[in-house]
């Protein structure tokens, strides 16, 4: 374990700080964007000296720029398995980044709010993360980075294409947008559905927390904008700024509706879940992450307040496997890891 | 009456060729395999020989796919090396590919422009439209060209030989308004 995490092991990121607007429905909302660097091909056609050769010159041109005051360059190739992980865990880095082999990197903030990466599949994916609803805010802020990044690399673009991307699916904006909701009572009542068509009418793609592919865990969402060409950055982020706040008051009214009809039922759910976390001596981090879905369920509507929601964002990031092996200073076998998960949360949910 | 063909004088002569050379008739008669070596194809044998079914389509549709299937000066990617990767190799792909692209971008964006720029109804006609509409009329092509090609094997694994030659004929046909019409 080398020292760019172990400085904050149990650090779960600014980002998790239950913070922002709406947040007893909407964990994180988060803005990606997807650039390329004029006069080298495409990631598919790089060679592994272009990747060095591309990252040394994005690495060149980045590092006079500040842009946050806790930033840290990792090349990926330097550090082992177990920093990548945590890497990808606190969504820093892609599985793609953390997983595969060649040149590459990460400018990122010790806040975690923030990350650069190099030679994903576009040359620099620029990340911001912010706490609750905080998209409006934090597309200020990376378009000042972007500005920033512009002024010293040369971006491929196209005059009627605008920024060219490795896939097509990101061209024009290179722009994403997504959030990450916590919609418990969406998911118990199937009214979820519901809300998964009226995205898909606006073309935002809805999917499980870790991402693509990924089926459904602790009713965990992103919803995100699956256009990026022929509307503006304003307009895109309109459409989620339409959508977005109708789930939220959809999930609130569903919450308040079960918790009237339904109370034995959901309060029962609730404390075997509090019970569980504060007791059990062996969790998986599936396991960890439904629990403090439905432990999350009861602290948002009042139910526990022995429990804050900050604890329980940040427990979503820390029982994560790569998380719960930093904390430790031996290498873990699974079963070990799942003990020392539950020890740490009993530790977090003040059983101990 | 039979004649030996008059190049090898052993085969029988199958192949019957009538010349006019400066007025005069010259006849030829050559076996089958003669016929071909000297490039004279023997008219459509009544039987439809399979073998040549299959290698015509391979020379034709291989030829074919060459000349449609643009390359990028840049950095060599082709059009079916991207559909099968979903990425691009180099910026100069978007410009290399565009014909086949904008239908593309239609299908994920709804668009394929980025915005701010003129719509492309109010744009001089002469521009994109029928850039597009040749592009969509390709796409159609190349989707009938692969079922074509996949009921081809289904028909000859039946032993349809007629049904066969007539797909035959059909995949012939595409295939050459494509390599016309995709303008490598």
């Amino acid at each position: 374990m080398n020292d760019h995490f172990a400085a904050s092991p149990g650090d779960a990121g600014s980002w998790m700080a239950a913070e922002g607007e709406d947040r007893d429905v909407i964990i994180t909302s988060r803005i990606r964007l997807a650039r390329n660097v004029n006069d080298f091909p495409f990631k598919a056609r790089l060679s592994t000296d272009e990747c060095r050769r591309l990252q040394e010159h994005v690495h060149e041109k980045l590092s006079p720029l500040r842009f946050a005051d806790d930033q840290v360059y990792v090349d990926l190739e330097e550090v082992d398995l177990l920093d990548r992980e945590l890497l990808l865990e606190s969504h820093l880095i892609s599985m793609e980044l953390a997983r595969a082999d060649g040149p590459r990197g990460v400018v990122y903030s010790r806040r975690r709010h923030l990350s650069i990466m190099v030679n994903e599949e576009d040359h620099l994916r620029v990340q911001l993360l912010g706490p609750g609803q905080t998209l409006s805010e934090i597309l200020r802020e990376i378009e000042q980075i972007d500005q920033a990044i512009s002024e010293n690399v040369d971006y491929a673009a196209h005059s009627r294409f605008g920024y060219l991307t490795s896939c097509p699916t990101n061209v024009g904006t290179g722009l994403r947008f997504s959030v990450m909701l916590h919609l418990p009572a969406l998911v118990t009542t199937k009214e979820i559905d519901k809300e998964f068509n009226a995205a898909q009418k606006m073309k935002l793609a809805v999917r499980g927390f870790y991402g693509e592919g990924a089926s459904f865990v602790g009713d965990f969402f992103q919803v995100s904008n699956q256009v990026t060409l022929g509307r503006s950055v304003e307009d895109l982020l309109q459409d989620l700024l339409k959508v977005v706040p109708e789930i939220v008051k959809h999930e609130r009214s569903v919450r308040s509706l079960i918790l009237k009809d339904h109370r034995n039922e959901i309060e029962d759910k609730v404390y075997r879940a509090l019970g569980l976390l504060r007791h059990a001596r062996k969790i998986s981090s599936q396991e960890a992450l439904e629990l403090l879905s439905q432990l999350r369920l009861g602290v948002c509507v009042g139910m526990v307040d022995t429990v804050d929601l900050k604890s329980i964002n940040e427990l979503l990031v820390l029982t994560q496997p790569a998380h719960v092996q930093a904390m430790e200073t031996k290498d873990l076998s699974e079963e070990e890891r799942d003990v020392a998960r539950a020890r740490y949360v009993r530790q977090r949910l003040g059983a101990e | 009456m039979s004649f030996y063909c008059q190049k090898c004088q052993t085969a029988t002569a199958k192949v019957h060729v009538t010349e006019l050379k400066e007025g005069k008739k010259i006849e030829h008669h050559f076996c089958e395999e003669c016929a071909e070596t000297q490039g004279i194809a023997p008219k459509a044998a009544a039987p439809v020989s399979m073998y040549k079914i299959f290698k015509e389509l391979m020379e034709k549709g291989g030829a074919a796919r060459r000349s449609r299937d643009r390359q990028c000066p840049e950095c060599g990617m082709t059009f079916s090396e991207f559909k099968a990767k979903g990425r691009f190799g180099c910026p100069h792909d978007y410009d290399v590919f565009l014909s086949r692209l904008i239908p593309l971008l239609q299908r994920i964006h709804g668009a394929s422009q980025q915005d701010g720029l003129p719509p492309e109804d109010d744009r001089h006609e002469d521009l994109d439209l029928p850039e597009q509409e040749q592009a969509d009329e390709e796409n159609q092509a190349q989707v009938e060209l692969e079922e074509l090609k996949t009921e081809l094997q289904r028909v000859v694994q039946r032993e349809q030989y007629e049904e066969a030659a007539r797909i035959r004929d059909r995949i012939k046909e595409l295939e050459e308004t494509l390599t016309q019409g995709g303008g490598a």
